[in-house]
């Protein structure tokens, strides 16, 4: 399954992008990940075989992307990132939003807007949930401000719940119920992503 | 074990386990965000998975029966996703035995896993989530200390409709200790007016 954006696609999160997982997650994202430490290859290769061997019925509960920047000229696109779904829940009809620009060079690019809004209208058309939720730290205003733009609401602040950065930081939780979305392409139009796209020549 | 004054918390064994079929669904059962009925094959299901879980898995998770001071098991308390790098951690409880709701012992329960978690696990933070719908849960944990941080709008669905939650925290910062809360909810008085004799 491919989902075409304007600035990205969301294509599966395969060889390609798990090959990268482990330098991405060592790198500028790390912080906002809650990782303690930096992952070692031993680890990430057991964390490749553990999900290798979930059961289906656990497996069920994430749908993992990978991001693929368009890039001006070429065919296939760069990978820079994931896009997931968490936590789906068949009962409640829930999942949480898992995600990561790992490319410094490609923040503040819209890519996370972009994706966001891929995945939410896949999430609420296509999977019949009907609430997403998600969670970032109080001092990640980039995060923060992102989401609200697309439409998340903020629902709870977790006073000091993470340790990050070497202190304490609120955890912030978002949520998105499927009657105050309005349609992917209207919020295309809102923020305003074919101007984007058509600046970075990827129209 | 954790001594109370209405109730202790004693390990989760077999006199819990065998109870906790019947407990789940019980009147508890709404509270719990369950598609249907718990089976006894589900249940034993779930307990071997947790029995098999690695040890790093099973660390995050610590569970207590509750038993009266009565001797009577009423239900279960613990502690859920423990992190040992944020230091903090769920409080998730339930009380099976109806006819020991509305006398202190869920909020002596509440007192004394607060005290074990930020005085001997040294946790900084305690979370809990309930239904908006269950007042007697926010009554309760706001009387021992709980500060409400948030609602999280239609996050399950229960018995036929969708109901917020409603996320609470408690500090270490903000813990006066067991004996200063017993004090301040009158639990001694309590467990005097049930005929139980102070230990």
């Amino acid at each position: 399954m491919i989902l075409s954006g304007l600035l990205l696609d969301l294509v599966p999160f395969a060889a390609l992008f798990e090959d990268r997982y482990l330098d991405w997650r060592n790198g500028p994202m790390r912080d906002w990940l809650m990782l303690d430490g930096l992952i070692t290859r031993s680890g990430h290769d057991r964390w490749r075989q553990e999900i290798r061997d979930l059961p289906p019925a656990q497996r069920q509960g994430v749908i993992r992307f990978g991001v693929l920047a368009k890039v001006r000229g070429e065919v296939v696109g760069e990978p820079v990132g994931w896009f997931s779904l968490l936590h789906i829940d068949p009962l409640h009809r829930t999942a949480e939003l898992g995600a990561g620009i790992a490319d410094p060079a490609f923040w503040g690019a819209g890519l996370g807007s972009d994706a966001t809004l891929l995945l939410v209208e896949y999430a609420f058309k296509w999977l019949d949930l009907r609430r997403l939720w998600l969670v970032t730290a109080g001092n990640n205003q980039r995060a923060q401000r992102q989401v609200e733009k697309c439409g998340f609401v903020r629902e709870a602040v977790a006073r000091q719940g993470w340790h990050l950065f070497g202190g304490y930081q609120d955890a912030v939780y978002y949520g998105l119920l499927r009657e105050d979305w309005p349609g992917r392409p209207l919020m295309v139009a809102r923020l305003g992503l074919l101007e984007t796209a058509r600046k970075r020549g990827v129209l | 074990m954790l001594q109370g004054v209405l109730l202790d918390l004693v390990p989760y064994g077999q006199v819990f386990e065998a109870k906790s079929v019947e407990w789940m669904n019980g009147p508890m059962r709404e509270w719990w965000g369950m598609d249907g009925l718990m089976t006894e094959a589900g249940h034993q299901r779930w307990l071997q998975r947790h029995r098999e879980q690695p040890d790093a898995e099973r660390a995050r998770f610590i569970r207590f029966g509750l038993r009266a001071k009565d001797g009577v098991p009423i239900g279960n308390f613990g502690l859920m996703h423990i992190s040992a790098h944020s230091r903090h951690a769920e409080v998730g409880a339930g009380i099976g035995e109806p006819d020991y709701w509305g006398g202190g012992f869920g909020s002596d329960a509440m007192l004394l896993i607060c005290e074990y978690a930020f005085k001997w696990l040294d946790l900084h933070r305690l979370w809990l989530l309930t239904s908006g719908r269950n007042l007697r849960a926010q009554r309760q944990v706001e009387k021992c200390g709980w500060t409400l941080e948030g609602r999280r709008r239609d996050l399950e669905y229960l018995d036929g409709q969708y109901s917020d939650f409603v996320f609470y925290g408690l500090l270490q910062s903000e813990w006066p200790g067991y004996t200063v809360m017993v004090e301040r909810l009158g639990l001694r008085e309590k467990a005097r007016a049930r005929g139980f004799v102070e230990d």
